[in-house]
């Protein structure tokens, strides 16, 4: 027996190593990005070690043109100025956030590509074990939130503010919940709070595709974790919350018309894309006209929906200047050190703050790696390589993660302590490389059936 | 449903319908940030405090009181600069940004940074617009009580105790129309008021026993020589050793005090003014007086 053959035999091991890793991830384990890029590399070592024999036999040039826009987001990110002055990953080793953060964020694509032909991977486990990691650190965080302000605090209590350190907080404990991070609740904005059970929500796609009477435990894990994260939202009520639910809702309403009836199918598929045409165009209309200066001349309503609202208020100063040939690229320079007087924050806007984080060409690299897993979803489907319900589950979680983090991702998430975390090191994002990678591969990679070896004794 | 499963609900059910205990620190909106000084009292007390039993109230006006206070005292030789002494108390300057930053509450434990409170424990000794947040100029550094006082109930028990010590100031609500001491017009600045008084503070310092909590008041006669309300330089700091005390669990403090004197306020009883052809009666009593509040400390002593 060759080797190769000889470390194939752990890759049975390597692959529930695997499931450990993403579990702490889902978890957001101390919600440390040193901690899921290390994993990730990790990961990656050692299913590149015990699977290069199958490596080799499987075309990683046919999907390798997909992962160009990834490349060219992490990059531009990693030697943007936000990542290298603000993040501090490291302390104050800025090098080492330009060398880390790509290599976590692509090590995770490439095990996206290694788990996608690696036989011992079972999608339905993966799924089980982020939303069973996921569902324990809602479920913390929820009894945790009740325990310390108790329910519907959010209603009892709105207008109150909580001292800290003699320090009034910035917000009304409405517009706050706690979280874990490492071994300390901290207090967060509400958008950071609600994101988790609202991705745990994603689950309950499961439940309309399974057979309460086939498989009573399946169904009945996922009903635990749906409940949860109602509960989780409803017992901390927020406008978002409630938004929140019912677009889950809706969502899981279009994958199943989409599902059962074909003719639905054909009526969702122009809908939506006349909605993302319409969305894509009001987007690009209001980065060009604020950019370019255009919005100063909007008057009325047009003034109130481009310069006099307090999210354009936020919004736009990352906007202005953007064309400028440092900042296209994502070098703010220090206008992002808390210290300088006209400091730019992230605004919670995902889709406008990575052109502070990554540039115009590493935001659009990032949207066009997104836009490729989504639209690889369709061959996905259609491969019948997994369980439709497994997918639907994995595309209803990165739906939800988008289209929120799109608008709601406070980089600057805590109340008391200066963090400064942008959506690419938070511990979702890195999930949904890993997924949309998979889908990628899983749907344009072969997999050529394994010969037979003859074996001379 | 098995019995594992219904104690696994209790879990959840029992947060649900827990008050919780962080709401106890909340505070409503502009409460205590207002800009009139009447609505910034803390006057919060604590129902077990307030009903526990006291021992006869000890005066450490001319005893125990650390006169002389420097940093040795309080077991630390290398630290110098306090200023210059008084008797019963002195002013601050640098030297006690530095003691602050050593002996702060909220280094012990992260439990005294929460509450309205936690403006006591958090080192902040002096008011001032610091770290380049003017809006917390005043309102940063101080709790504002009157006579009724206030309570704290600690969310630590402590297992030895060694001293107390107060950073303070008398106050008054500087909008009310007065006269300075001794003059016929007016004050028209708040470099005119300023404080020659003398308060009895009553400081109680809650003990846990078999019996229950018990409270041991300690009293001291505190003057203020020409201290100005509105100006960022005069405190008054007091401090005195507890180690002769049957006192080691302590579990809360409460401050009470009473004025036995204030030029201010006296020289204007009975005044009036003219505003507008109209002869108005001066509105400042006994009731606008105030202390401010800036640290509270408890040296050496260990919490568990």
């Amino acid at each position: 027996m060759n080797k190769l053959k000889l470390l194939g035999k752990y890759s049975a091991a390597i692959t529930f190593l695997a499931f450990e890793f993403f579990a702490l991830i889902a978890f957001n384990y101390s919600g440390s990005f040193v901690l899921f890029g290390s994993l990730s590399l990790a990961l990656c070592l050692l299913l590149v070690l015990f699977n290069i024999a199958e490596i080799k036999t499987k075309g990683l040039s046919s999907v390798a043109l997909f992962f160009i826009p990834l490349f060219l987001f992490v990059l531009l990110t990693a030697v943007g100025n936000y990542n290298t002055v603000h993040t501090k990953v490291f302390g104050h080793f800025s090098w080492a956030e330009t060398v880390f953060i790509p290599l976590g964020l692509l090590a995770m694509a490439f095990n996206g590509y290694l788990l996608s032909i690696d036989k011992n991977f079972k999608l339905k486990t993966f799924i089980t074990v982020i939303f069973s990691a996921l569902a324990i650190y809602v479920l913390i965080n929820f009894i945790y939130n009740l325990i310390s302000f108790g329910a519907f605090y959010p209603i009892i209590y709105k207008g109150y503010y909580l001292y800290y350190s003699g320090i009034k907080s910035e917000l009304p404990v409405n517009e706050f919940a706690y979280v874990l991070e490492g071994f300390k609740f901290v207090e967060v904005k509400m958008a950071h709070y609600v994101l988790f059970p609202l991705l745990l929500l994603s689950s309950s796609v499961m439940l309309l595709f399974t057979s309460p009477k086939k498989e009573k435990g399946y169904f009945i894990t996922y009903s635990v974790f749906t409940l949860l994260a109602l509960f989780a939202l409803a017992f901390i009520p927020s406008l978002l919350s409630l938004g929140g639910i019912i677009a889950t809702a809706l969502l899981v309403l279009v994958i199943y018309l989409g599902k059962t009836y074909v003719k639905t199918r054909k009526v969702l598929k122009i809908i939506l894309f006349i909605l993302l045409v319409l969305a894509l165009l009001g987007y690009l209309f209001y980065v060009i006209a604020v950019a370019t200066g255009m919005s100063n001349s909007f008057t009325s309503i047009l003034d109130r929906i481009f310069n006099s609202n307090r999210y354009a208020r936020r919004i736009n100063p990352i906007l202005i200047n953007l064309f400028s040939s440092s900042k296209f690229l994502g070098f703010y320079g220090n206008q992002v050190a808390p210290s300088v007087i006209d400091e730019v924050s992230l605004s919670g806007f995902f889709i406008f703050d990575s052109f502070m984080t990554s540039g115009v060409i590493g935001t659009f690299a990032i949207f066009a790696f997104i836009f490729l897993g989504f639209k690889s979803f369709k061959k996905y489907f259609y491969s019948h390589k997994d369980e439709f319900r497994l997918q639907a589950t994995m595309l209803l979680f990165l739906i939800v993660f988008v289209g929120y983090s799109a608008f709601f991702n406070e980089g600057e998430y805590t109340l008391y302590y200066n963090v400064y975390k942008p959506l690419y090191l938070t511990s979702p994002f890195i999930l949904m490389i890993f997924m949309l990678s998979y889908v990628i591969c899983k749907s344009r990679v072969v997999i050529e059936e394994p010969k037979e070896e003859i074996v001379n004794e | 449903m098995s019995k594992k499963m219904k104690y696994l609900l209790l879990l959840p059910l029992t947060a649900i319908v827990s008050c919780g205990y962080s709401s106890y620190y909340l505070v409503e909106g502009n409460k205590y940030t207002s800009a009139k000084f009447s609505e910034n009292y803390y006057t919060h007390w604590d129902n077990e405090l307030k009903s526990a039993h006291k021992k006869d109230v000890i005066d450490i006006t001319n005893e125990a009181l650390i006169t002389g206070i420097n940093y040795s005292y309080f077991g630390d030789n290398t630290i110098t600069g306090l200023g210059e002494i008084d008797p019963n108390y002195f002013e601050a300057d640098p030297g006690l940004e530095e003691f602050a930053s050593d002996f702060k509450m909220n280094s012990v434990d992260d439990s005294f940074n929460y509450g309205y409170q936690s403006k006591l424990f958090d080192g902040q000794m002096v008011c001032g617009g610091q770290n380049g947040r003017p809006e917390y100029a005043y309102q940063l550094g101080r709790v504002q009580i009157n006579r009724n006082g206030f309570s704290i109930r600690f969310s630590k028990e402590s297992t030895d105790l060694h001293y107390f010590a107060l950073n303070l100031k008398a106050s008054t609500d500087n909008t009310k129309k007065c006269y300075p001491v001794d003059g016929t017009s007016l004050a028209t600045s708040d470099s005119q008021l300023f404080h020659n008084s003398k308060i009895n503070l009553t400081i109680t310092l809650y003990n846990k026993t078999l019996n229950g909590i018990e409270g041991y008041p300690f009293a001291l006669d505190v003057e203020f020589d020409n201290k100005h309300t509105n100006d960022g330089h005069y405190y008054t700091f007091i401090a005195f050793d507890l180690e002769d005390y049957e006192l080691s669990r302590l579990v809360g403090v409460s401050l009470e005090f009473t004025v036995l004197e204030d030029a201010l306020i006296s020289y204007n009883e009975g005044k009036t003014y003219i505003e507008g052809g109209e002869t108005k009666n001066v509105d400042i009593t006994m009731d606008d007086y105030a202390l401010f509040l800036y640290e509270l400390f408890f040296p050496y002593t260990s919490w568990n």
